[in-house]
C-alpha cells in the first residue's frame, strides 16, 4: 500500500464493513431467538393462548435467518481472505457483488435502492481486489441518501469499465467516515491502475488490462 | 387494561415474532416495520412502551425517539438494536430514550424492563 493515509483509511473501510456485517449477523441471531422461543412457548402455554400461531412461521423463520447467516459469514470470509495477498485474480462481478451484498443494510438505511447490469463475459484478472473494493466503497459514500444506484460493469480488449449511475445528487464535501478524500480516491486508482471520470450523474472506473493485470 | 406495546422494526421476522411471544404473555403488543407506519399508530392509539431499533430505513432512531415523545410523551421508550455502538448508547439515552438492549434479547430481561419501565410511567403518570 502506497501510503500511511491510505492504509488507515482502509483500516477504517474494513471496520465499518465488519461492523455493518455483525449487525446483520446480531438480526438474524435475534430473529433465530425470538422463533426459537416462541417454539418454546407453544410447550409452556396453554393451548388458548396459542390460537392463531403456527409452528411453521418460527422454524422457517430459524431456517431462513441461518442460511443468511451462513451466506453472509461466506462473504464476509472472502473479504476478509482478500487481504491475504496484496495482489490476487478475481472476478470484477463477483468482486462488486460481494461489497454490495456486504454493505446491504447500510444501503438500506441510506434509502438507496441498487441495481446491477454486469457484462457475463468479463474474464478474471489480476490486481487489487482490496483497494479496488475500497474505491467503490468510496465513491458509494460520496452519494447522497435516497435514491437509485445502478452498477454497470463493460468489457472491451484492452479495459473493463465500472459505471456507477445515481439520481441523486453527491454529498456536499464530507462524507460520514471523512476518509474517503479526493486525494485517497487518486491514490487508491494509481494502485489499482484505474482511471476515473466524474461525469454528470455517474462515476466511470476504467481499469486498464494490461497495466492493472493480466486477464 | 392489558399493557400496550408497540414494537417497530424494519426485521419483519423479528418484529412479528417477538409481538406473538407478548400476545401470549397477555401484552397488547403489536409490530410494525417503519417509522412513518409507527408515527400513525403512536398518533392513533398512544402505546405505554415503544420497543424501537435503533437505524430504520427513513429515520435514525435519535430523531424517531424526539419525534414519538412529542407526540406522546407519556410513552416510554426502550431502544432495541443489533448495532453495537456504545456511544450510541448514550445518544439514545440523552436523547430521551428510557432503556436499551441489544440483539439478540433475552425475553426474561425485556420483560422485566417492560415492567419496571411501565410502573415508572403509572407512577407519573396513574
Amino acid at each position: 500500500m502506497n501510503s500511511d493515509k491510505l492504509y488507515r483509511a482502509h483500516l477504517q473501510f474494513i471496520g465499518k464493513v465488519i461492523a455493518i456485517c455483525t449487525h446483520d449477523i446480531r438480526n438474524h441471531l435475534a430473529i433465530i431467538r425470538e422463533s426459537t422461543g416462541l417454539i418454546m412457548d407453544t410447550l409452556e402455554f396453554s393451548r388458548s393462548k396459542l390460537q392463531g400461531i403456527e409452528i411453521s412461521k418460527p422454524l422457517n423463520n430459524i431456517d431462513k435467518q441461518a442460511l443468511k447467516s451462513s451466506s453472509f459469514l461466506a462473504l464476509l470470509s472472502s473479504f476478509c481472505h482478500r487481504l491475504d495477498h496484496e495482489s490476487s485474480v478475481f472476478s470484477i462481478n463477483q468482486l462488486i457483488d460481494e461489497l454490495l451484498t456486504l454493505l446491504n443494510r447500510n444501503l438500506i438505511q441510506r434509502e438507496i435502492e441498487v441495481a446491477k447490469d454486469y457484462s457475463e463475459n468479463i474474464q478474471p484478472i489480476e490486481g487489487h481486489p482490496a483497494i479496488l473494493q475500497f474505491l467503490l466503497f468510496c465513491i458509494i459514500e460520496k452519494i447522497e441518501n435516497k435514491g437509485a444506484l445502478q452498477v454497470i460493469t463493460t468489457d472491451s480488449n484492452t479495459n473493463i469499465q465500472i459505471i456507477l449511475k445515481y439520481e441523486q445528487g453527491l454529498k456536499d464535501g464530507s462524507n460520514d467516515l471523512m476518509i474517503c478524500t479526493e486525494a485517497l480516491i487518486e491514490e487508491a486508482c494509481s494502485v489499482v491502475s484505474a482511471q476515473v471520470k466524474i461525469g454528470p450523474k455517474e462515476y466511470v472506473l476504467t481499469l486498464n488490462k494490461a497495466k492493472g493485470g493480466k486477464t | 387494561m392489558s399493557k400496550k406495546i408497540l414494537i417497530v422494526d424494519d426485521e419483519d421476522e423479528f418484529g412479528s415474532t417477538l409481538a406473538e411471544r407478548l400476545l401470549i404473555r397477555d401484552y397488547d403488543a403489536k409490530a410494525v416495520y417503519d417509522v412513518e407506519k409507527a408515527m400513525i399508530e403512536i398518533r392513533q392509539s398512544p402505546p405505554d412502551i415503544v420497543l424501537l431499533d435503533l437505524r430504520m430505513p427513513g429515520g435514525f432512531g435519535m430523531s424517531t425517539i424526539k419525534a414519538i415523545k412529542e407526540i406522546s410523551p407519556k410513552t416510554k421508550i426502550l431502544m432495541i438494536t443489533g448495532h453495537g455502538s456504545q456511544q450510541n448508547v448514550k445518544d439514545a439515552l440523552e436523547n430521551g430514550a428510557e432503556g436499551f438492549m441489544i440483539k439478540p434479547i433475552n425475553i426474561e430481561e425485556l420483560l422485566d424492563k417492560i415492567e419496571t419501565l411501565y410502573n415508572q410511567s403509572q407512577a407519573i403518570n396513574p
